[in-house]
């Protein structure tokens, strides 16, 4: 990168963020903007002068096997562009073909064999650097600020390609595993999947695939706090999976979870404009020992508009049934389970550098008595907006805006607004550092006193996948 | 006649394959807007839904096919390709930026070429008649031919562009001015590594590359510089393939 | 063809008219009822500073620096400018024994003519003077029409014309050289001389626009009416502002 180039980037930063600060932050102090910007250049100055490698030659599974680079399916990694969410929903196929992936392959009667590295691979996020501020509390067990140094824990080997003609797999080592059968009946009519799974994989607004990844970090005490997309949390306070265990109202869960086990179909039958998808699942937490015998299920839809001119769009609209899918335990109210539902809608819009995405969900519980919901919110709603500008071949610019309106326990019901600003420059293809800013809006009135205190979060790490 | 002495000029049947009948065409149409559409768009001009993030802000965009410069071609420079040229290209990809399509069946791909065919007038009003033919079997690559053809990389000032070390960072590429013909910069091939040739990293490729050059990138063609019958290009190509290996152990 | 530049003057853009209407068996006595428009290209305003061309590669050869004045005037003529009658068409032979053949060479780092004109069907023959590799990169647009290496001593290059327009004649190697090939459907049009004088022959009698090309000044088009028989003369006048464009 040259210093015209460098300069050019640092003043539309500057101006990218000027937009965001007139559009999504008018009670933010200007100096912080001025701060934030002045992070993000001196972080994108010390990156331009590291040695980088201009050759597109990284290659994770799928890009070594069909010898392409990662943005042939991502807009940038881990989102997929257009391509590569028909790849995925063709089962791991090259759209438009049934091949089983036969590229590179030793064909052994009906099946194939491909060398390891093509269907082998290895995530990696780490924030190395995590600095969270939060407003002095009274007491000695409330949240502090914390810097705290990041390892490499965040660690998947994962492995995924096709086994024959229409059946794909995926397994990693954080337990997801999936068998898929594609195509059934006739091209694009029905595909299948069986395992530990994200249902919203195919969602305009996919769960796992976020630039500005999930962040959960101890604020000492008992306080935790999770960073993630209010669209997509559990948010009801005082709710406890089947198991018992506490649901923190940020999680990602439901149709929006990182993964459950169940079973889900999907399709495209009247041709690229329309996807339909219905699942069942266990349920919220219940893994692959579902104890009461009632299952979730789920039903999406989704029109495309994906022909010309640099540009998509997309909308989707989801509906989740829970059944006796949490147990609820506010305070003064004896536990009981509840059928906790889900309805979302979603979408994207791509033009060139830009993607523009975001979702809106509102949960409701019922099935409560009386008394319970005399002190428990049964709704709660999220939001939640995010920009991706590619500036330059590496540099990468996300903002993200989340609306928490929490439910639930009404004594401290999570209600929340946070902003999230991040670069995230690409020595290669697969390999990412970044810089990120997330910044409390609001004072969250109600909320538990961890994300009360919350203020603002920085945070800087690598995101490589091999 | 052109001047192309290094070629062998034969009138060929440009579609000896195709099948461009209506059923065929509806074929060809259906498979094209499954697989073909998210980077090529609706009207084939290079600007499908995905076509922008593969290289973003530099060469090379996904293909225009309703302009008739193709660099993938076994013709002579500003010509269009052969049905053939196409198919080697759908079943190959291109490294980097396509993947290969061979899980489409033989006829799926000639329906398919037949269908992209339609996107430009040319093909229908311009006859593709002189073709590089490279009959001819490569030499074995001793040391000798290879010196010669580092000999000829340099006198054919390959390394403009290439570099001395042919890594693709020759002072003209340095220095900013290598553009495609969209005005996005282009980085010329890293000649050390054999998996990333465009074009096709058999001698037979590497020696239709430097023949034919890349309509519509910077690198021209070579042929007026091959006199025929020469076998010299197979020094050069010997010299091209040695950089690989010599990595590769 | 006589090995020469293209630079066209009077006679040899008269010899070329000439060729052109012999070997693409034009039926004369249909064409001579038209007229001859001659006239001048004038543009009168400030001449800006002739351009610096920095020179990035082959400096010992080419030089440091190329200093090129695309405007070149005597007494307010205009040299190099493209005069042509629009919406005319012509029959364009395809037989390659008829094929007009322009010289465009690559001598001093230059395209030696920078600018020149020629019909569709006819040839460009590239050559190369110069001890060094030139590529010749001719564009119709955004689309190749050729992109040939000529290396030192190496044979010329010919490419028919297929398609009218303006052609963009580059290299890639050296991207200070640029020049111009205006190719058109039909026989009428001329460029001006270093006295910037042009003539156009056998013009079909009747209502016309008169369309004239210069790489600084830009497009000027004018109407002209051309009666059966007798001349045709006019001058053609950029006004003052054509160079602040």
């Amino acid at each position: 990168m040259d210093a015209d180039s460098l300069t050019r980037n640092l003043l539309r930063c500057v101006r990218i963020l000027r937009e965001v600060r007139v559009s999504l932050l008018p009670n933010v102090s200007f100096l912080l903007t001025r701060l934030i910007c002045a992070a993000i250049a001196v972080a994108i100055g010390v990156l331009s002068t590291v040695s980088v490698v201009p050759d597109a030659d990284a290659i994770p599974a799928f890009a070594r096997k069909y010898n392409v680079t990662c943005t042939v399916c991502h807009t940038r990694e881990p989102r997929l562009n257009t391509f590569g969410e028909r790849f995925l929903e063709n089962g791991y196929q090259m759209p438009g073909t049934e091949d089983g992936g036969i590229v590179g392959k030793k064909k052994l009667g009906d099946v194939t064999l491909p060398d390891v590295t093509d269907y082998l691979a290895f995530r990696m996020r780490a924030n190395a650097v995590s600095m969270f501020n939060v407003d002095e509390q009274d007491a000695d067990t409330g949240p502090k600020d914390r810097t705290l140094l990041g390892s490499p824990r965040n660690f998947t080997l994962l492995g995924a390609g096709t086994i024959t003609n229409n059946v794909g797999f995926f397994a990693d080592t954080s337990d997801r595993a999936v068998i898929t059968l594609n195509n059934l009946g006739m091209h694009n009519l029905a595909h299948l999947r069986i395992g530990e799974f994200d249902p919203s994989a195919f969602y305009s607004h996919s769960t796992r695939r976020q630039q500005l990844g999930i962040v959960t970090a101890k604020l000492g005490g008992a306080s935790s706090l999770m960073l993630a997309p209010a669209a997509f949390a559990a948010k009801f306070s005082g709710l406890h999976d089947r198991h018992g265990a506490l649901i923190d109202p940020s999680t990602p869960s439901l149709f929006n979870t990182e993964s459950e086990v169940g079973i889900d179909i999907h399709g495209r039958p009247f041709g690229d404009w329309f996807l339909y998808q219905v699942g069942v699942l266990n349920g919220e937490g219940e893994g692959t020992s579902d104890s009461n015998n009632s299952k979730d299920w789920y039903v999406m839809g989704r029109l495309d508009w994906a022909q010309s001119n640099l540009f998509s769009a997309n909308i989707s609209g989801f509906s989740y049934m829970g059944t006796n899918n949490a147990t609820i335990a506010a305070a003064g109210a004896p536990g009981h389970d509840a059928d906790w539902n889900r309805y979302g809608v979603a979408a994207t819009i791509r033009y060139q550098m830009f993607d523009v995405y975001g979702s809106y969900t509102i949960d409701r519980i019922s099935g409560l008595s009386e008394a319970t919901e005399a002190v428990f919110d049964t709704s709660a709603s999220g939001l939640t907006l995010q920009a991706d500008v590619i500036v330059t071949d590496r540099l990468l610019m996300s903002a993200q805006y989340n609306n928490l309106d929490g439910g639930g326990d009404r004594s401290m019901r999570l209600r929340q607004s946070v902003l999230g600003l991040q670069a995230k420059y690409f020595l290669r293809s697969n390999i990412a550092i970044f810089v990120r800013n997330d910044l409390n809006l609001r004072s969250a009135e109600e909320s538990p006193p961890v994300h009360h205190a919350f203020r603002h979060a920085l945070l800087s790490g690598l995101a490589l996948v091999f | 006649m052109s001047l192309y002495l290094a070629i062998t000029c034969i009138a060929t049947s440009q579609a000896a394959k195709l099948d461009r009948s209506p059923e065929a065409l509806e074929k060809g149409a259906t498979i094209y807007h499954r697989a073909c559409i998210f980077c090529h768009g609706i009207a084939g001009k290079g600007d499908g839904p995905a076509a922008f993030f593969a290289s973003s802000y530099s060469a090379p965009r996904p293909k225009d096919f309703t302009r008739k410069d193709y660099k993938f071609r076994s013709t002579i420079s500003g010509e269009l390709p052969t049905d053939q040229d196409l198919f080697r290209t759908i079943t190959n990809g291109i490294p980097g930026y396509m993947p290969p399509f061979e899980g489409l069946t033989e006829t799926e791909r000639w329906n398919v070429i037949a269908y992209i065919k339609t996107f430009s007038p040319a093909f229908q009003t311009e006859h593709v008649n002189t073709l590089i033919t490279l009959e001819m079997p490569p030499r074995p690559a001793t040391s000798d031919s290879i010196a010669r053809g580092r000999m000829m990389y340099l006198e054919l000032e390959c390394h403009v562009c290439h570099g001395l070390d042919a890594t693709g960072h020759g002072p003209v590429h340095t220095q900013g001015d290598l553009k495609d013909n969209t005005g996005l910069p282009i980085q010329p091939t890293n000649l050390t590594n054999l998996p990333s040739f465009k074009n096709g990293a058999s001698p037979q490729d590497i020696a239709r590359t430097i023949l034919t050059g890349l309509d519509g990138a910077p690198m021209p063609s070579y042929a007026s510089a091959f006199s025929s019958p020469d076998t010299s290009i197979w020094h050069m190509v010997n010299y091209v393939l040695s950089l690989s290996t010599a990595t590769q152990p | 063809m006589p090995d020469s530049t293209m630079r066209i003057t009077v006679d040899i853009q008269l010899a070329i008219l000439a060729l052109v209407i012999v070997l693409t068996g034009y039926d004369v006595s249909a064409q001579s009822i038209g007229a001859p428009i001659t006239g001048r290209v004038i543009f009168q305003g400030p001449i800006p500073p002739p351009n610096e061309l920095k020179v990035n590669i082959d400096q010992g050869f080419c030089g440091t620096t190329i200093t090129h004045q695309p405007l070149q005037t005597q007494q307010g003529s205009v040299r190099d400018a493209v005069v042509s009658i629009e919406g005319l068409t012509a029959e364009v032979t395809t037989d390659t024994t008829s094929q007009a053949v322009h010289i465009l060479t690559n001598r001093q780092c230059v395209f030696r003519s920078r600018i020149g004109i020629a019909q569709v069907g006819d040839q460009i023959e590239i050559r190369n003077d110069d001890p060094l590799m030139h590529n010749t990169h001719i564009r119709l647009g955004e689309t190749t029409m050729v992109n040939v290496v000529i290396v030192k001593n190496g044979r010329p290059i010919r490419k028919t014309i297929q398609t009218p327009g303006m052609l963009e004649v580059k290299c890639d190697k050296h991207k200070f050289m640029q020049g111009y090939v205006l190719a058109f459907a039909h026989p009428y049009v001329s460029v001006t001389d270093t006295t910037g004088h042009f003539e156009i022959s056998h013009v079909p009698a009747g209502l016309h626009t008169l369309r004239v090309w210069h790489e600084t000044l830009g497009v000027l088009e004018t109407d002209i009416e051309v009666p059966t028989t007798g001349d045709v003369t006019i001058d053609i006048k950029y006004p003052h502002s054509s160079t602040s464009q």
